[in-house]
C-alpha cells in the first residue's frame, strides 16, 4: 500500500474537522433547551462540550488547510475518524452530568445514540434534565440520517467525487438524486416531513393521556426521534411501556416502520411512484421475514402460555418483533421478562429479526433486507442452473428502484458483508459468554448491539464488565459503518506505518 | 432585485397544491404499509393461538 502523503493527511484532517464542527454545532440545541428550562448545570456542561468540540473541529481545519480535493481514498477514512471523534467529544456533556458511572459509559451511550442502537448505561434516566435528554435524542436523530449527511446538507458545497465516498461510507449507497449534496438534503426533507407529522400525532396522543402540554410536546418529539431514527432511546426507563397506550404504540409502529424504509423508496413514493413500496424487493423481503419470525415467536409464546388472551399476545408479540426487525429497540415488556417469560424460542425469533434488520439506505441496522433477498435469489438461481440443461443461461431479476439483473459481482459483495455481520454476531456473543452470561442472553444483547437494535434482556447494565462495554461500543460502530469505513481507517493507519 | 421579483421568487419556492397532495398521499401510503403489516401479522398470531401453539 502507498504511504499517505502530508497532503493526504491534511485533506482527511480538514474534512474531519468540518464534520466534528457540525456535530459541535448540534450541541446548541440542548444548550438552548437547558437555558429555556433554567437547567444551569446542564447548560454549563454543554457550554464546555460545545467549546471543546469547536476547538477540535476548527483547530483541525486551521491545521490542515489545503486546496487539495477530497478523493475516494480519503472519504471512508474521514467518515470513520469523524465518528470516533464525534463519539469521544459528544460524550463530554453526558460524563459531566453525573448520570454516567464512567467516561466509558458516556462513550457507550453516545455511540449507541449515534448508531441508532438505543442501549444505554445512563443511571437514573427518569430524572434526567430536559437539556441532557434533548442531546440524547438529537444524537440518535442525527445519527439516523448520518452525521456526514448533516455535514453534506449544511456545510459542504459541490457535486461529487470524494463527497460520494463520504456519503456511502456511512452505509448508504443509493443516490436519490444525481448530486450527492442534493441527495443529503432530500434525506433531511423526508425526515423533517415525518418529524412534523409524527410529533403532532404523538403530541395529540400524549395530551389525551393527560400529560401537561409542554411535557406532552417534549415526550412526543423525543419518542418520534427515537422511533423514526430506529434508535430506541425513550425519555423514561420503562421505554414506551411507560405510556400504557395502544394508540401510542400503533403510532410508534407506523413511525419506526417508516424510519426503516429506504430513503430512495420514500422519495419514489413521495414523488408519485407509490407502487415502489409494493414492488421493491427490500420491502417484500421485510414482509416475508417478518411473517416467518412472527409465526415462530407466536408459537413460542403460545406454548409458554404467558399471554392467554389474543389482544395482549398480538400487542406484545408484534410490537417487539417489528421493533426488532426495524432495529428500533422500543419495548413494551420488562427486559428480564424476555428470559423469564418469553423463553428461548421467542427470543430466537427476535434475534433472527435483529440479525436481518430492515432496509439499506435507511436509519436501520442489521444485514438488511436487500442482502437477504439477493442471497435467496442467488440460491434459487444456482438451483435452477444445476437442474436445467447444460446449455441453459440462467438469470435472475429483481426490482429495487428499477428492474435489475442479478450480477455475480453483486452477489459477491453482498456475501462479503453478510459474512462480516455473522462473524461480528458470533464474536459479540462469544464475548458475552466469556464475561459469564448464559448463551441465549449473550447472543440476544450482543446481536442487539451489533445490529444497532437496542432491545436488551438484561445483560447491558452499568454493572456489566468494562471490557464487554468496549466490545459492544466497537460492535455498534462496525455494524453502523457496515465495516468498510472502519477497515479503510485501519488500512490507512497500516499504510502510515508500513506503506511504501 | 425589486420587491415584485422577490415576491414572485418566494411564491415560486412554495410547493404547489399538486405537490402537497402527492407528498401527503405518499406519507399516507407509507403509514398504510405499516398498518397492513400489523394486520397481516395479527392474523398469523391469532391463527397460532387458535391452533393451540
Amino acid at each position: 500500500m502507498l504511504r499517505p502523503s502530508v497532503d493526504d493527511h491534511r485533506v482527511v484532517g480538514l474534512y474531519t474537522g468540518k464534520i466534528v464542527s457540525g456535530v459541535g454545532l448540534l450541541m446548541i440545541v440542548p444548550l438552548v433547551t437547558a437555558l429555556v428550562f433554567r437547567e444551569w448545570d446542564t447548560a454549563i456542561d454543554f457550554g464546555i462540550g460545545l467549546t471543546v468540540c469547536l476547538a477540535v473541529g476548527l483547530g483541525l481545519q486551521a491545521l490542515c488547510r489545503t486546496s487539495d480535493e477530497l478523493q475516494r481514498r480519503h472519504g471512508l477514512v474521514v467518515v470513520s475518524a469523524s465518528w470516533i471523534l464525534a463519539t469521544a467529544l459528544g460524550a463530554i456533556p453526558l460524563y459531566l452530568s453525573g448520570h454516567m458511572g464512567s467516561y466509558l459509559d458516556a462513550v457507550f451511550d453516545v455511540m449507541s445514540g449515534l448508531t441508532t442502537t438505543g442501549l444505554y448505561l445512563m443511571q437514573d434516566l427518569d430524572h434526567v434534565s430536559n437539556g441532557l435528554n434533548m442531546w440524547r435524542f438529537i444524537l440518535t436523530f442525527a445519527g439516523g440520517q448520518g452525521i456526514v449527511v448533516i455535514a453534506l446538507t449544511f456545510l459542504f458545497k459541490g457535486v461529487g467525487g470524494g463527497l460520494y465516498h463520504l456519503y456511502s461510507g456511512e452505509g448508504k449507497e443509493d443516490r436519490l438524486l444525481p448530486n450527492v449534496v442534493h441527495t443529503a438534503r432530500v434525506i433531511w426533507l423526508i425526515s423533517l416531513g415525518w418529524l412534523a407529522v409524527g410529533t403532532t400525532a404523538l403530541t395529540i396522543g400524549a395530551l389525551a393521556l393527560g400529560q401537561a402540554p409542554v411535557r406532552a410536546f417534549l415526550h412526543s418529539l423525543w419518542v418520534f426521534m427515537g422511533a423514526f431514527s430506529t434508535g430506541g432511546f425513550a425519555p423514561q426507563s420503562y421505554n414506551t411501556f411507560w405510556y400504557h397506550s395502544l394508540a401510542f404504540e400503533i403510532m410508534c409502529i407506523i413511525i419506526f416502520v417508516a424510519g426503516s424504509l429506504n430513503f430512495a423508496v420514500h422519495w419514489a413514493v413521495w414523488t408519485g411512484e407509490r407502487s415502489e413500496l409494493r414492488r421493491n424487493v427490500e420491502t417484500r423481503s421485510f414482509a416475508v421475514t417478518l411473517g416467518i419470525f412472527t409465526l415462530i415467536a407466536a408459537i413460542g409464546l403460545a406454548r409458554s402460555g404467558v399471554y392467554t388472551d389474543a389482544l395482549p399476545l398480538v400487542r406484545k408479540t408484534f410490537y417487539l418483533l417489528i421493533s426488532g426487525h426495524t432495529t428500533t429497540g422500543f419495548g413494551t415488556v420488562y427486559s428480564r421478562a424476555l428470559v423469564t417469560q418469553w423463553g428461548p424460542l421467542a427470543m430466537l425469533a427476535i434475534i433472527g429479526t435483529m440479525v436481518i434488520g430492515a432496509s439499506s439506505c435507511s436509519t436501520a441496522g442489521g444485514i438488511k433486507g436487500i442482502r437477504i433477498a439477493i442471497i435467496t435469489k442467488a440460491f434459487v438461481q444456482e438451483a435452477r442452473r444445476m437442474l436445467g440443461p447444460d446449455s441453459a443461461v440462467v438469470t435472475s431479476r429483481y426490482h429495487h428502484l428499477k428492474n435489475r439483473v442479478l450480477q455475480d459481482a453483486t452477489i459477491r459483495s453482498v456475501l462479503l458483508i453478510t459474512v462480516a455481520f455473522l462473524t461480528l454476531h458470533a464474536i459479540v456473543t462469544m464475548a458475552g459468554v466469556l464475561a459469564g452470561y448464559p448463551f441465549i442472553e449473550a447472543a440476544f444483547d450482543g446481536v442487539s448491539a451489533a445490529s444497532n437494535t437496542g432491545l436488551s434482556c438484561g445483560v447491558v447494565s452499568p454493572s456489566m464488565p468494562g471490557a464487554l462495554k468496549a466490545v459492544y461500543v466497537v460492535a455498534m460502530w462496525l455494524g453502523r459503518m457496515e465495516f468498510l469505513a472502519v477497515f479503510a481507517l485501519f488500512g490507512w493507519l497500516w499504510s502510515v506505518v508500513r506503506g511504501r | 432585485m425589486g420587491a415584485g421579483s422577490q415576491r414572485r421568487g418566494a411564491r415560486d419556492a412554495l410547493p404547489t397544491a399538486e405537490q402537497v397532495l402527492t407528498l401527503t398521499t405518499g406519507l399516507v401510503t407509507e403509514a398504510a404499509f405499516a398498518v397492513g403489516l400489523m394486520a397481516a401479522c395479527s392474523i398469523v398470531i391469532v391463527l397460532v393461538l387458535l391452533a393451540g401453539g
